[in-house]
């Protein structure tokens, strides 16, 4: 590849301000020489122009006002599991050291909120179990940010 | 006062929600517009939008909070729409016909109908996907090299050379008619 075509083939990067100092220093030194690179640069300056300024309609408000009510739904829902889980563990603890110090099973006054926090563990496991089956199917995880 | 361990983690999942919001607030609009740019259909391109914010809302607790979510947003959209058109099984039609990606997206996407940008609209509609998303995601979206091939997935180096056919292919189409 001839120096012409090379820095050719850099003019939408050197546009761009995508090129190193050097880079674009070599850039307009050919482009002083190269009628034929100017006018290819103005070409592709004007396309961009225009491409920069379409403007397109606009999404259906009513529509991105609901989005935004469900994702506001959700906000809350990570917070609630974060307390579930934590209420569990911390009830799972109580009762088993009560078991262990007293050795005696804990009272039914214990055992009332014990039953709220096994219900919430079972909902919170088949949630989980129902997410793992949808792991190997979720490709959108290996989207990196 | 001091500050629980569990009162820390609840004022750090509130903060990672709050900004959530606040980031769908300014990115539900560029997100619906790559979706459009890409499918030329306004409801295809709701739909789309939805599904990606909702997944990101899924992951959003593992975000690196060095980095800005806004390419992170796009790639999810992009494997959205690749999903929808694989889906929809345009690509072999679009193959089998040659026509590139005239089919995909309808000219009516333009809020104003200028004889110019239609046929810049027109042009870009004809490139290839990838070529086209590396098109509209530097000109229109403002996107770096580096973004754009942390959405499309490639090297800055491929993204570069997609850059540079694309804008030959336009360059060329449009000589003359501008």
């Amino acid at each position: 590849m001839n120096v012409h075509e090379e820095i050719r083939r850099q003019l939408g990067a050197y546009l761009d301000n995508e090129l190193t100092q050097g880079e674009s220093q070599r850039v307009r030194v050919h482009l002083e020489d190269c009628p034929e690179c100017r006018q290819v640069l103005e070409e592709m300056r004007e396309v961009q122009r225009i491409t920069a300024s379409l403007k397109f309609v606009g999404p259906p408000e009513e529509v991105m006002q609901e989005l935004e009510s469900k994702l506001s739904v959700r906000v809350p829902r990570r917070l609630g599991w974060m307390l579930v889980i934590g209420g569990a563990a911390a009830w799972l603890l109580y009762a088993g050291v009560t078991a262990l110090l007293h050795a005696r099973m804990p009272t039914w006054k214990e055992l009332i909120p014990g039953a709220v926090v096994v219900g919430f563990l079972l909902l919170f496991i088949s949630i989980l179990l129902e997410r793992l089956a949808e792991l190997p199917r979720d490709r959108y995880r290996r989207v990196k940010q | 006062m001091v500050e629980t361990p569990a009162e820390t983690a609840r004022e750090a999942v509130v903060e990672a929600e709050g900004d959530f919001v606040a980031f769908f607030r300014e990115y539900r609009n560029r997100a619906f517009h790559f979706a459009l740019q890409l499918t030329g259909s306004r409801e295809d391109a709701m739909d789309l939008t939805q599904e990606a914010f909702l997944r990101l809302h899924r992951h959003w607790g593992r975000r690196d909070p060095n980095r800005p979510p806004g390419p992170w947003l796009y790639a999810i959209l992009r494997h959205a729409i690749v999903d929808w058109r694989r889906r929809l099984r345009r690509d072999e039609v679009l193959e089998a016909s040659g026509e590139g990606a005239a089919v995909e997206s309808r000219p009516d996407v333009l809020a104003e109908r200028q004889e110019r940008a239609a046929l810049v609209w027109e042009a870009i509609r004809r490139l290839p996907p990838e070529q086209r998303e590396a098109v509209i995601l530097r000109d229109w979206h403002g996107l770096s090299y580096k973004e754009i091939a942390q959405v499309q997935g490639v090297s800055t180096g491929v993204v570069g050379s997609r850059l540079f056919d694309a804008r030959e292919k336009l360059r060329k189409h449009l000589k003359g008619r501008l």
